[in-house]
């Protein structure tokens, strides 16, 4: 654990980058419109399929079970992607995945990767570089955010906080010719500069949103169809992965899908790719050969890291419910005004135990619990109804006991209650 | 004092919120209801269960427990203080309490319906009911306020775009307005400009928790409408009753 005064700077430095977020009025604009017309969509998605509700329940209770008989769902999936020849490795830690990456990379690779947030629990892309890759992020949010090197505002739209003019600068940078800030012009020049690197890439890395264990098939849920272009055109693909999201069924990871997508404001998302193991024809003499079209080789990491802690704890254990659709930091009450600088890498209220557990420990966690009002409107918004506010008190109650709660919140607390903390 | 009813003022009302305080006080006494306060009231404890110290909430509990277990009926103003005996007590403290613990909107509606309080002089004001966290989502009172309001002649009730379950918060809970006022307020102002859309002519945002009436009054201050800054009032049921009682 950190020293005191050392933890009291991780505040104060904190509390600055939320009073620079607040001030930001290009932020604020960006994220008033974000907000808007995010709860439009998802209203309409959720009036034109409005079963979408009752399934969410009904996934709610298949993720609670998932979780509960995880080892058994790991070592199905395991059996059957070995058995289609894919390749399997479950990672008790970031650095057990990043050993398993490196030995599949060699220096001077490019590597395409399309959207994962549990890369970042890996600190994947900096280490690549170490390894002497070339990385690419393929989404374009991510892309913007990689040539900025600055981090995830949200967990779906990363570069939310980046106007057209900025994104016209950077993207102007990067294919080396001065753009003008148009939009669709600029989505094009991004698709014109990474289409070839899909082709000369030797290694496509992308995350999952869903796993059924009985078949080990990993589903994607994307619009831009950079991950099919990731998982399809490389010979390598390798997929990392938290083991929370394995379902038991085919069926199960499909109620996933539906319902991420929903709460993600979709009506039905471009693509769903679901993949089982590496390409193969059997067109020649019934013979079996790998790597047709699609890679030859096909990697499934699963990651522990502090899951299976969480899992023991039913408290805890709901933030492994989180689907990522974003919803509860469109009807957050903090998020809006600050964006992702209302968490450390992992945000939003869901961020507090995935900080504490994931990435960053309870003193990353701590300040973005002390900051959250608890106010309970994005349960009221989650699939999954994820008791946040619940978690959060827990966090605090951890930041209290190891010594860690804020000076200022001590001092202020004393004179409004005149109890001596 | 067994028997009697126990006004529990909450440490915002007894020390910031004095004007306010005595409207509770006088509407207590216009219905004629026999109560009590207590000079050594001390806090609740659920600002100190919410920065972590369970233990000393726990402790603070078992002190409690003698002294309002003496009373029939303990009413209170704070919404924090309320969700405090009703619901963490027995949830998360082991505490079950004797006496009934009821919010003052849920209070005053009694005395209303039972004829002890009779708002009648017309309050010509336009109003917004702000649902305080502590009091809707987490205690579940969205009604009561919203009856006692329309009991109120005369007045002319803005609906805001979220209320009740998804009403938005107004940056007070949490205990961020201790930790980071600044943010808190600021939370205030987007919720008015952004969220509740309220009008330009809107008069007054009424209440039932002291925290949010301080902070939505911090918020205030940074709206862009300068009409609205300088006349929106915040302010709570006692307030509005008094206005219709005619002192």
């Amino acid at each position: 654990m950190v020293e005191k005064s050392e933890m009291e700077k991780i505040y104060m430095d904190y509390l600055r980058q939320l009073s620079k977020a607040s001030a930001d009025r290009f932020l604020r604009l960006a994220l008033s419109r974000a907000v808007e017309s995010y709860r439009r969509n998802t209203e309409t998605a959720l009036r034109l399929f409005p079963y979408t509700v009752e399934l969410a329940e009904k996934l709610r209770e298949i993720k609670e079970y998932s979780l509960l008989h995880v080892d058994e769902l790991i070592s199905q999936a395991r059996d059957m992607i070995e058995d289609l020849k894919g390749h399997f490795y479950l990672a008790k830690t970031p650095d057990d995945a990043m050993d398993y990456i490196g030995d599949l990379v060699k220096p001077g690779d490019i590597v395409v990767k399309s959207k994962s947030l549990t890369s970042e629990e890996l600190h994947m892309n900096p280490r690549l570089e170490e390894m002497g890759c070339e990385v690419y992020e393929t989404d374009l949010g991510e892309f913007l955010i990689q040539q900025l090197k600055s981090k995830p505002m949200h967990i779906l739209s990363p570069a939310i906080h980046v106007p057209r003019e900025k994104a016209a600068e950077v993207i102007s940078k990067a294919v080396g010719k001065e753009l003008p800030p148009d939009i669709p012009l600029l989505v094009g020049e991004v698709r014109k500069l990474l289409r070839g690197k899909f082709f000369e890439a030797k290694v496509g890395i992308s995350g999952a949103n869903v796993i059924a264990a009985e078949t080990g098939s990993v589903f994607i849920i994307e619009n831009e169809g950079n991950a099919r272009l990731v998982t399809g055109l490389p010979e390598k693909h390798i997929v990392i992965a938290g083991i929370e999201k394995l379902v038991p069924s085919l069926l199960d990871a499909m109620i996933a899908v539906e319902v991420t997508s929903r709460y993600a404001n979709y009506k039905a998302p471009a693509y769903v790719s679901m993949i089982s193991c590496p390409s193969k024809t059997g067109d020649i003499e019934k013979q079996t050969t790998y790597g047709a079209h699609g890679p030859k080789e096909y990697h499934v990491i699963l990651l522990d890291n502090g899951r299976k802690e969480m899992i023991k704890d039913p408290i805890y254990r709901q933030a492994l419910y989180c689907l990522r659709c974003g919803g509860c930091m469109y009807n957050c009450t903090i998020y809006p005004l600050v964006a992702g600088n209302f968490g450390y890498i992992y945000m939003g209220g869901i961020g507090v135990p995935l900080t504490r557990f994931l990435l960053g420990g309870l003193e990353r966690a701590a300040p973005i619990a002390y900051t959250c009002t608890m106010c309970g409107r994005c349960v009221e918004h989650c699939p999954m109804k994820i008791d946040v506010p619940k978690i959060v008190q827990k966090i605090r109650e951890e930041a209290a006991k190891a010594g860690i709660m804020p000076e200022r919140l001590r001092e202020n607390l004393g004179e409004i209650t005149g109890v001596k903390i | 004092m067994a028997g009697n009813v126990l006004l529990w003022l909450g440490c915002v009302y007894r020390k910031n919120l004095v004007a306010e305080k005595e409207s509770i006080l006088s509407v207590f006494r216009a219905a004629g209801v026999d109560f009590e306060t207590l000079d050594d009231e001390g806090c609740c404890y659920l600002p100190i269960f919410l920065a972590g110290k369970t233990d000393m909430a726990k402790e603070r509990a078992d002190e409690l427990e003698s002294v309002l277990s003496g009373y029939r009926m303990i009413v209170t103003p704070c919404p924090a203080c309320y969700r405090m005996f009703n619901q963490i007590y027995p949830e998360e403290l082991g505490k079950n309490l004797r006496p009934e613990v009821l919010h003052t909107s849920q209070f005053f509606l009694r005395l209303m319906k039972e004829g002890k309080l009779a708002p009648r002089k017309e309050v010509n004001m336009k109003i917004m009911y702000h649902d305080p966290c502590e009091l809707g989502r987490h205690s579940g009172v969205y009604d009561e306020p919203r009856e006692l309001i329309s009991l109120i002649p005369g007045l002319d009730l803005f609906k805001q775009r979220y209320e009740r379950e998804k009403a938005i918060c107004c940056g007070g809970g949490g205990l961020l307005s201790a930790f980071f006022p600044s943010l808190a307020a600021k939370v205030a102002t987007r919720k008015l400009e952004e969220e509740d859309r309220v009008p330009d002519d809107l008069e007054a945002i009424v209440t039932g928790c002291p925290q949010c009436i301080s902070n939505i009054r911090a918020g205030i201050r940074y709206l862009k409408n300068k009409q609205l800054r300088m006349n929106l009032k915040v302010i709570n049921m006692a307030q509005l009753i008094e206005m219709s009682l005619g002192r």
